[in-house]
């Protein structure tokens, strides 16, 4: 499974990649914003994205929306934080399959996954 | 009874409501007796020989046979009526054309009535109109068309009427008995209906949770609790949205998303727990201010026979008891930390100050528990009350002098309520909620005079100074005396020190001098003194040590009065004190429990002030000077060396 990680800490983008391979996924391309996650998503077409709610320059819900005019079946998992509640729900009401909530365990991840693909 | 039973059965499904139960039933028994009739008159028009006739009433209920068993596989209602009603309407209408009209078949077509009144009960009511109308309008049709029928059917006359008798019985009561059958069953179901609801009432009634069903627009269902109304006092709640009566209680939660939220419900698209995550109403104020609310809430999907969210069930919790509580715990946590944080403040400034408050703050308090066992007796509550709330306004005015928040809190709010007894009436018992407010401020001095107790400290500069001064001052002030005190420490006042240990030093010379060595004003004045005494406390640091010049503008020693105190108290004999100078002499004041004053007064006199400095002094290893001219003043010099 081809895997596209937006998000604008490394941090965070280190954890999701080391999870996400250990569980099998291949890390095709990693964004720190909106705009290089959509051109990443045209590069790479990747099965599954997770998409960081909060960032800077493009936001979470614009990239969003941009990933799902490129591909209406585009699998996205929403990273989201605590205080994001309702962009979250936004998010989900504009096609995203699920959502992880910051702090998240590998285990909550691999569900999120199993989620998404399902 | 069997068949009863198992024509009850057909088509029915397990979640029918009654009032459609009733009438699938209905139409089943319907049709049964039609095809019964159908059955008898196939037989007579075989009877007489009529076989092709007679294929219409048999076709009647083989056709009946045929669509309840469909209805049996599919009970597909709908359909299965149109046509039993369908046929129950025209075949009676081709029955009579084709055996010789009304007179000859005794008006067979008015088993057509049979099918309207099933129309009455088991169709849509527009639907049901339109069958009127065919009804009617084959009924009139069969007029016109009386000299073109086929005159199949040739009886006599009396046979004839026979055959109307039969007919107009046998519909008759067919229509009667359905009719009865149908009313009583319905009502049968609205006593059923109507003892579900005034059940559904009283529980929606008695619960405390607001509860309602929701539409997938958050469109408010007709049944609610009243509990439910409560959270939006004053607006009409069926059929309202439920994102909108929020917005407009001021929910911080945004129209929008409450509408994403429960839209999500309907989807099913997140696992339950997910979408509870996401509940923006999971704790949420209404109406923000003195009659909010905090409401928890919780939506549960509510799902049909096919598994689909019909609805989802909003419960919410009125937590507004519940977080007040904790607010109001946060605050006291809040104000205590405040309070603390104001209190090193302050009792690095002047402990003094705040001690003297705490004596005086609890002497008014017993003088007040005094006033109001007094007026137990006397009955006179107002007065009582009138001069609680001084006293408690005296407690405010010098606890925020102090900064002592807490207790001006308290106070403050004692003597709003106070106040408020005394414009709405007093009586024994709103006096005794007085009391406990009392108490509870009593509670608050005690745990600020445990603070002080653990708290020491000190500090330095001008806030030290003016601690001074308003602790000198406040002991002036009590002995008719005025005092300006002078800090000047260019250096931070170390806190190398043994904690508090400067300030106990100075608060007992302090205390002395304004007790003991500054004169009234009138007698300064004569001395050609300012009104007021002046006490300089000069403070400099060096390296490794620390010196303290105090020095007040008094009478000074008065040795021979010192002398004879000690002798009077018998410290030393006559004859020794002759032998002793007078530096030697004035020391004896550091002698623990030497005062001159013949009584002990709240400030000084006790004896227990001045052998403290002493021995502070050489706790910390350090020395002490007394230097006084009678009448001029009273030097202190002290140094005490600084811990490397």
């Amino acid at each position: 499974m081809k895997v596209l990680i937006v998000d604008d800490s490394t941090m965070i983008r280190h954890a999701l990649s080391k999870w996400l391979s250990d569980s099998g996924a291949t890390i095709v391309a990693e964004a720190r914003n909106g705009r290089e996650a959509v051109e990443l998503y045209r590069q790479h077409s990747p099965d599954l994205v997770t998409l960081d709610i909060t960032m800077p320059e493009m936001d979470g819900l614009a990239t969003l929306d941009e990933i799902m005019k490129i591909n209406r079946e585009a699998r996205v998992i929403i990273i989201s934080a605590l205080t994001s509640q309702e962009t979250t729900l936004s998010a989900i009401k504009r096609g995203a399959r699920t959502y992880v909530r910051k702090p998240f365990t590998a285990e909550e991840l691999t569900e999120a996954v199993r989620e998404a693909a399902g | 009874m069997q068949l009863f039973s198992a024509l009850e059965k057909l088509g029915v499904l397990p979640g029918d409501p009654p009032e459609l139960r009733l009438q699938k039933n209905f139409m089943v028994y319907l049709g049964s007796a039609m095809s019964c009739g159908g059955l008898l008159w196939g037989t007579l028009s075989i009877s007489y020989g009529l076989f092709a006739q007679s294929l219409i009433p048999y076709g009647y209920t083989a056709i009946t046979i045929l669509n309840f068993a469909y209805f049996h596989r599919t009970a597909d209602f709908k359909k299965v009526r149109f046509v039993q009603v369908l046929i129950s309407l025209l075949l009676p209408f081709a029955f009579q054309f084709v055996l010789g009209g009304f007179a000859k078949t005794g008006a067979v077509m008015l088993w057509a009535l049979i099918a309207l009144i099933g129309a009455f009960t088991f169709e849509d009511l527009r639907n049901t109109l339109y069958w009127i109308a065919a009804y009617a309008v084959l009924t009139a049709a069969m007029g016109f068309l009386e000299p073109w029928t086929i005159p199949a059917l040739n009886l006599p006359a009396s046979v004839q009427v026979l055959f109307f008798s039969m007919n107009i019985t046998v519909i008759s009561v067919t229509v009667a008995g359905l009719s009865y059958y149908f009313l009583n069953s319905r009502s049968a179901v609205m006593r059923q209906l109507w003892k579900a609801k005034s059940e559904t009432d009283a529980i929606m009634g008695a619960v405390d949770q607001g509860l309602c069903l929701l539409d997938r627009d958050t469109t408010i269902g007709s049944e609610y609790s009243a509990s439910f109304a409560g959270f939006f006092e004053g607006e009409q709640v069926a059929g309202s949205k439920l994102s909108f009566l929020l917005e407009k209680a001021r929910a911080p939660a945004s129209q929008e998303a409450v509408r994403d939220f429960i839209d999500l419900m309907f989807e099913d698209r997140l696992s339950q727990n997910k979408i509870r995550a996401l509940n923006p109403l999971a704790e949420t104020t209404l109406r923000a201010g003195e009659d909010g609310l905090h409401a928890t809430t919780r939506f549960i999907p509510v799902r049909g026979n096919d598994g689909r969210v019909e609805h989802v069930l909003a419960a919410f919790t009125d937590v507004t008891a519940r977080k007040k509580m904790e607010e109001e715990l946060a605050r006291t946590q809040e104000n205590l930390r405040m309070q603390n944080l104001a209190l090193a403040e302050i009792l690095a400034l002047d402990r003094a100050s705040v001690e003297s408050f705490l004596e005086d703050a609890e002497e008014t308090l017993s003088v007040m528990e005094d006033t109001l066992r007094k007026s137990e007796e006397s009955r006179d509550f107002k007065a009582a009350l009138t001069m609680m709330m001084r006293c408690v306004h005296t407690i405010k005015g010098n606890a925020s002098l102090l900064n002592l928040t807490g207790v001006v809190q308290r106070a403050h709010e004692i003597e709003s309520q106070m106040q408020e007894s005394l414009t709405t009436g007093v009586d024994g018992s709103s006096i005794l909620g007085h009391l406990i407010n009392i108490q509870d401020l009593k509670k608050e001095l005690a745990a600020l005079n445990e603070l002080l107790l653990r708290i020491t400290g000190f500090s330095h500069g001008a806030a030290a100074e003016h601690g001074f001064a308003v602790f000198a001052e406040r002991i002036a002030s009590e002995h008719g005396k005025q005092v300006q005190v002078e800090v000047v420490a260019p250096h931070p006042w170390s806190g190398h020190l043994k904690r508090g240990a400067l300030r106990d030093i100075l608060t007992q010379l302090v205390r002395n001098s304004v007790v003991h060595g500054i004169e009234p004003p009138a007698e300064r004045e004569k001395a050609a003194k300012p009104a007021a005494g002046r006490v300089r406390i000069l403070c400099s640091a060096s390296t490794d040590c620390l010196s303290l010049k105090y020095e007040d503008d008094g009478r000074g020693l008065d040795v021979e009065k010192i002398r004879r105190r000690a002798v009077a108290t018998g410290r030393i004999s006559e004859q020794d004190s002759r032998s002793l100078s007078p530096s030697q002499i004035s020391a004896l004041i550091f002698e623990p429990g030497f005062s001159t004053a013949e009584t002990a007064g709240q400030h000084a006199g006790r004896g227990a002030g001045m052998d403290v400095v002493r021995s502070t002094v050489r706790e910390l290893g350090g020395t002490l000077r007394l230097a006084s001219a009678p009448g001029k003043y009273l030097q202190v010099s002290i140094e005490l060396p600084l811990p490397r």
